[in-house]
């Protein structure tokens, strides 16, 4: 039987009537139409589908809606402020950490939550940070450079 | 070139900001919200006929709005190929997950229970799962009717489970292998390896009053999807309109009819819009992928390092159905590698079984023959103590250079890749740790001899009332910056900035045939044409402009979004007020045409007919260290030196030997489908281990110019080769790091400590 949960999703509270199985991914492709989180395995295994809930990140396509309930949901679309590019965005475009881009806003959320956490990782810290999310094109080098390039426009190192 | 030129220049790709957005949209991104959801039920077993089957209860199931099976589909067979498959299974199955029914239904719980729903009553049959048992006398048929398979021009072996066989030979094997000082021969062999694209296979068809439909499909063969379609479903083309979306990645996924065929029928039956999904465990049984391959390899050298013979065997599991562009003779050739060989006796097959279709996967078939010779090679030049890369460059394939499938080779760069090889193991030394080692493999693509028939492609170059351009092309963008350098091209030749050029692509319709986005083939041969077509709008706008200025044409420049006089430049006019002129002009608003040059560039390709013009040739170097106890490896650097023709833009040229060089990383070291019976066993993305941002090496790398008579402006292929030569030169550094041999694929810890264990 359906539920009624409210959902706050890139600061926005929706009112959805989900089934209990259905998991937050469904919920936010296919109820609220918001197609920039990717779906590429249904269990967690490739990061396509990373949002931050609460601060951290999670993979949606294993978080159930109805565990949402309530929670802060940042997904890509809610990462541009005002028409403008979160430096992860803009460094991902500058670096070419783009392909096909199916990965990319999984990739980004993900660097998010780890360059909240630490403003200033390491090589090693990234490549660990994202080692959950699968990229077939880039072989993840000019990626990596753009979260450290990032991490530098956004907390640039003491002279 | 101009001071101003683009080319050469690292231009960012124009798609990477909606990209970055999470705007773009890839395949069911934009499926109407009325959309119905389609199912595919598929067998389970590896080999059965289909005794009964029963659809009715799926039918009565409140939300079910079609079913479809074999019985609503014309009796005819298609294939990108070979035309050996039906939409559905007819009387048998041949494989795990080949389609027996599809519903469409008004969501996805829904479709799920009336997949459920349907019962198929089978009688299983036995399997053949390897092509030795395949080809031995009284095998199960999978094929019992093949000889009858379509078009005629695919040639096939015809007997058994035999689709194809070759033999291609030279001089004499047997004499030359008595003359030689050192001889190795060994057998290898690599696994089913799958695409991994993050996005799998999803279309969307609609179908309007008139009975018109269209497909959107994250495929990068538009004109190919669509002629399978239609001769899978009794259409005429003008009543299909496939327009590509988005797609999340390819690496030889999108180039076949894979679900299309499905969602439009459904969308046939039920008048309403459609979609489909593929699960990630469709992925595996229900597309098809890299084929396994099983090398018998035997090389002969002279005490000097000379090679002067190779004997080889090379069959390929091809599974039920082929899907694998029939080029088996330039395949088999890759065993003697990028080498002068003057014996051989190639023989190579494609063969049927019952395991899941093969079809393409990044460099199609060149991995495999390449990890053999290469590996083979590595061996002789270890038993007559010479440096390895020593031994190539002896040996090395030159220009005007006869090869192996009776071609002449010209504008090669291979000796320039093993000298820059050579140059960097100089520069980095000998790895001093212990268990640690480089080793250097090379690899080659695109070894085909120019061919009668011209580019099948072409584009349309628009200039607008204010001189800026529109770009009207087939191919479509993998994500590897494909419509990044087309627009490149026009705005070079029309000299005008670069994002004065948008771009209009792949879309049946609306958009000139294109073969597809494949084989590295799209900036030489795509590229080509798209520079045909900004040519002859140049040459419009020049003719207007002698006009107008009365100076004659051949007297006349173009920069800087101006045409004017070479002698007194300020006489001149800009491309705007041409073409805004052009609109009521005797020749027509501007619209350039790839056709237009086309009989001249035919003309030049007529003269080097039977050369190979755009040969790729690369070398690799890799850097291990083996752990002896565990067998684990771990790969400390990379070096690639690859011949590119022409760096065209050298961010996106760097952009794709980087994942290529990870792609052949992966089924270097880890990847493997692993088969039993026909089965499946590891149909998802954490059994089945692609590589992770942890386990990739620095990668640096040496881009080689010799430029291609045709490509354009030079450049040659680019996307392919890297992960070609990834597994020998990993399988080398092993064995010079601990002595060990691996000679399957992937290099995994327990082939690498067995392998310590049988060393001499």
């Amino acid at each position: 039987m359906k539920q009624l949960i409210s959902l706050k999703v890139n600061g926005t509270t929706h009112e959805v009537a989900v089934e209990p199985y259905w998991t937050l991914l469904n919920v936010i492709r296919d109820h609220l139409g918001l197609t920039g989180t990717k779906r590429g395995c249904d269990s967690g295994d490739c990061g396509a589908c990373t949002v931050i809930m609460n601060g951290k990140p999670v993979n949606s396509c294993l978080v159930l809606a109805v565990d949402a309930r309530d929670r802060d949901i940042l997904t890509i679309e809610g990462l541009a402020q005002d028409g403008k590019l979160h430096p992860l965005q803009e460094a991902f475009i500058e670096k070419g950490g783009i392909q096909c881009g199916y990965c990319t806003p999984g990739m980004i959320m993900m660097a998010k939550a780890l360059l909240d956490e630490n403003p200033r990782p390491t090589e090693a810290q990234v490549r660990q940070a994202i080692a959950g999310n699968l990229c077939r094109c880039t072989g993840y080098v000019k990626i990596v450079e753009a979260i450290l390039a990032a991490s530098e426009a956004m907390t640039p190192a003491k002279p | 070139m101009t001071a101003t030129s683009l080319i050469g220049q690292s231009i960012v790709k124009p798609d990477a900001r909606d990209k970055a957005l999470g705007r773009t949209q890839y395949g069911v991104d934009l499926k109407p919200r009325d959309a119905l959801v389609a199912k595919v039920l598929r067998s389970p077993h590896p080999h059965a006929r289909i005794l009964r089957m029963d659809v009715s209860k799926a039918r009565q199931l409140p939300g079910v709005v079609a079913v479809v099976t074999a019985e609503d589909t014309p009796a005819v067979h298609y294939g990108r190929w070979v035309h050996d498959r039906t939409v559905f299974a007819r009387d048998k199955v041949r494989h795990v997950g080949e389609p027996v029914a599809a519903v469409a239904a008004v969501d996805e719980d829904t479709a799920e229970e009336a997949l459920d729903l349907i019962s198929v009553e089978y009688e299983q049959i036995p399997e053949v799962v390897d092509p030795q048992s395949a080809m031995a006398p009284g095998a199960p048929l999978v094929h019992e009717d093949m000889a009858s398979y379509g078009p005629s021009t695919v040639r096939r072996g015809g007997q058994g489970n035999i689709l194809d066989q070759t033999v291609i030979s030279a001089g004499d094997v047997e004499k030359a292998l008595a003359q030689c000082d050192v001889v190795q021969r060994q057998s290898y062999q690599a696994p089913a390896t799958h695409h991994g694209t993050i996005q799998t296979h999803e279309a969307v068809a609609s179908v309007d009053a008139t009975g018109k439909v269209t497909l959107w499909s994250a495929t990068k063969s538009a004109f190919a999807v669509r002629q399978t379609v239609c001769l899978a479903l009794g259409l005429p083309m003008s009543r299909l309109r496939l327009i590509v979306t988005a797609m999340g990645g390819d690496f030889g996924a999108r180039g076949t009819a894979v679900i299309e065929p499905i969602v439009v029928l459904l969308a046939l039956k039920t008048h309403r819009p459609v979609a489909l999904t593929l699960t990630r465990q469709e992925e595996f049984t229900g597309t098809s992928y890299r084929e396994p391959a099983y090398m018998e390899l035997e090389v002969g050298a002279k005490k000097d390092g000379t090679l002067l013979a190779v004997r080889g065997k090379y069959t390929i599991d091809t599974g039920a159905y082929h899907d694998s562009v029939g080029h088996l003779r330039p395949n088999t050739a890759m065993l003697v590698g990028p080498y002068r060989v003057p014996n051989f006796h190639l023989e190579g097959f494609v063969v049927y079984t019952n395991n899941v279709p093969r079809g393409h996967v990044r460099a199609p078939r060149a991995p495999y023959p390449i990890f053999a010779i290469e590996s083979l090679i590595d061996a002789v030049a270890d038993k007559l103590g010479m440096d390895p890369v020593e031994m190539r460059l002896k040996n090395a394939v030159q220009n005007g250079d006869t090869v192996p499938i009776g071609a002449v080779v010209e504008h090669v760069g291979f000796t320039q890749t093993l000298q820059a090889v050579s140059a960097h193991l100089e520069k980095e030394g000998k790895p001093q740790a212990p268990n640690q080692a480089w080793g250097v493999a090379a690899g080659q693509w695109s070894i085909h001899p120019i061919e009668s028939g011209g580019p099948t492609s072409a584009a349309y170059v628009k200039v607008n009332e204010d001189g800026t351009a529109v770009l009207v092309t087939g191919v479509a963008d993998q994500g590897a910056g494909q419509h990044a350098l087309m627009a490149q091209i026009v705005a070079e030749v029309l000299s005008i900035p670069y994002d004065a050029v948008s771009l209009v692509a792949a879309d049946t319709d609306l958009t000139p045939y294109e073969q597809a986005t494949g084989g590295s083939r799209t900036t030489y041969r795509a590229g080509t044409t798209v520079r045909l077509a900004a040519e002859d709008a140049r040459r419009q706008l020049i003719s207007l402009a002698s006009e107008r200025l009365k100076v004659a044409g051949a007297d006349l420049g173009m920069e800087g979004g101006k045409v004017f006089s070479r002698e007194a430049p300020e006489v001149s006019v800009t491309l705007a007020a041409l073409g805004a002129a052009s609109l009521g002009s005797r020749g027509g608003p501007i619209m350039g045409s790839s056709n237009a040059g086309r009989a001249e560039l035919m003309e030049a390709m007529a003269k080097a007919h039977g050369t190979v013009d755009g040969p790729i040739y690369c070398c690799h170097a890799a850097q291990v260290e083996v752990d002896p106890e565990t067998g684990q490896v771990k790969v400390l650097k990379y070096f690639v030196a690859q011949d590119v023709g022409r760096a065209l833009n050298p961010k996106l040229v760097e952009a794709q030997i980087q994942g290529g060089v990870v792609f052949g990383l992966g089924g270097a070291l880890t990847e493997a489908v692993a088969e039993q019976q026909g089965h499946v066993l590891n149909a998802n993305l954490l059994d089945y281990r692609q590589p992770v941002a942890t386990s990739v090496p620095p990668i640096e790398m040496t881009l080689i110019e010799e430029p291609s008579q045709f490509g354009p402006w030079g450049a040659k292929g680019v996307g392919e080769p890297p992960t070609v030569p990834v597994g020998a030169a990993i399988a080398n550094a092993i064995f010079r790091a601990v002595g060990a041999r691996v000679t399957t694929l992937p290099l995994t810890p327990d082939r690498v400590v067995q392998a310590l264990k049988n060393r001499p």
